[in-house]
């Protein structure tokens, strides 16, 4: 099944239903000002999924009452199959940094976490899947990184939405081979992959969300696809939403990885 | 000092320029201005200065993007001088909460105003300085520049809604 990162600008677009897309993704945070109406006529239309960029379930201490409110409120407006945030932290105690970071693989994360998923999977009455994120630091701790996901994915009874283009950038940046991490993942946690095209800025890969998936993309994937079983595959073009005839081509490319292109 | 957990202490460290130096000349010293819990010191031994700048400038570029959305017309005056002038303001500057993309906005359009670049955009200016002042009413001369075209002048008249949110009226006082 294959699906695309919801944004305003492609409204008009999807409302001919164009073929081939079987789910959308929403990001909760834009909704968080209002939309219900938007998104009953969308879930109408289509498979809907919420996905969260600032639950931070990393942070030590109590989630952000507020927001998960907010999170909450939007995942009953979409009644989406499942949900989703990241392994990772985006706020301290002291301040919100605006952004996705890592967190260190240790037990004592692995409860803070899981406590958390826990707590928003029960107050949204909906499964959770955690994805992994890009970062330029890597963290150690007492686990290994696959060890922690493994044992994340079990503890707070929750599934993996494996990036690709995150594990791939990481891979290259920190030096490992992707397909011996993913070997090291129980492949019934992957539930639901991202994909989108990386970027190269000062010697380094980075997420730029911006760019056409590039064809090593195309090919990790379709390893995870073979490894796993797989529900959904998302085009995450976040930061430059191409012509539509390009977009077509980019689910073009993803329908290859499940060979129904 | 109070001891914080490895989360805190990273986030100090992700939001403060001068403490990511003294890492990367005395880690030890850089856990202790963090106010490291020392059980946490394993992991912050391993931490690579230069990969923990790299990631620090990727949420420096996030509060680019918001900054641009504020000042569209003095980031684009500011050409390929934006990124080093951001970088250098906001490497030592971290904004307060709440509203803090106002404020950093607000701040950074001081500091450029302050280095009498004459590339700040009075009007964005006048809008930030509102925002963050908390009065209910304002008013203020702008003479705005249009490449290529006489400056124009007006008044730019502020009010706050009871809400909160400001709002804004301009009234051409001609060519």
């Amino acid at each position: 099944m294959i699906g695309l990162g919801y944004r305003r600008e492609l409204a008009a677009w999807l409302e001919t239903k164009p073929a081939g897309i079987d789910f959308l993704e929403i990001t909760a945070e834009h909704f968080f000002q209002g939309g219900e109406k938007q998104l009953a006529r969308l879930a109408g239309q289509y498979r809907l999924l919420v996905h969260g960029l600032g639950l931070s379930l990393g942070t030590p201490g109590d989630l952000d009452p507020a927001r998960l409110e907010q999170f909450a409120r939007v995942v009953g407006w979409a009644k989406p199959e499942w949900i989703s945030d990241h392994i990772a932290f985006t706020r301290t105690a002291e301040a919100d940094l605006g952004h996705l970071n890592p967190v260190p693989p240790t037990r004592q994360m692995l409860q803070i976490i899981a406590g958390h998923v826990r707590e928003v999977s029960q107050r949204c009455g909906k499964p959770m899947l955690l994805e992994n994120i890009t970062s330029h630091v890597r963290l150690t701790g007492d686990l290994a990184e696959t060890d922690f996901i493994n044992r994340l994915c079990e503890r707070a009874e929750c599934g993996l939405l494996l990036d690709v283009t995150n594990l791939f950038i990481n891979s290259r940046n920190h030096g490992y081979d992707p397909l011996a991490w993913l070997r090291e993942i129980e492949p019934r946690h992957i539930r639901q992959l991202h994909l989108v095209g990386y970027a190269r800025e000062g010697g380094r890969h980075i997420d730029s969300h911006d760019a056409p998936v590039q064809e090593e993309l195309i090919e990790l994937a379709g390893a995870v696809v073979a490894y796993a079983p797989v529900q959904a595959i998302i085009l995450e073009r976040d930061d430059e939403s191409p012509p539509i005839p390009e977009l077509q081509q980019e689910l073009a490319k993803l329908r290859r990885i499940r060979g129904t292109g | 000092m109070e001891r914080v957990d490895f989360i805190t202490a990273f986030g100090r460290l992700l939001r403060d320029g001068d403490l990511r130096d003294r890492l990367a000349a005395d880690p030890r010293s850089a856990a202790e201005q963090a106010g490291l819990h020392p059980d946490d010191w394993p992991a912050w031994r391993q931490l690579e200065p230069a990969d923990v700048e790299f990631q620090a400038e990727v949420l420096l570029r996030k509060r680019l993007d918001e900054v641009r959305r504020m000042l569209p017309e003095t980031c684009r005056a500011l050409g390929e001088t934006l990124w080093p002038r951001f970088h250098a303001y906001a490497r030592k500057h971290w904004p307060a909460e709440p509203e803090a993309k106002i404020r950093d906005a607000a701040q950074f359009c001081r500091q450029l105003a302050a280095q009498a670049t004459g590339l700040v955009c009075a009007a964005e200016r006048n809008r930030l300085d509102f925002a963050v002042s908390g009065r209910r009413f304002a008013v203020r001369r702008v003479r705005l520049k249009n490449a290529g075209e006489a400056d124009r002048v007006g008044l730019q008249f502020f009010r706050r809604r009871r809400d909160g949110r400001p709002m804004e009226i301009f009234i051409g006082l001609g060519w």
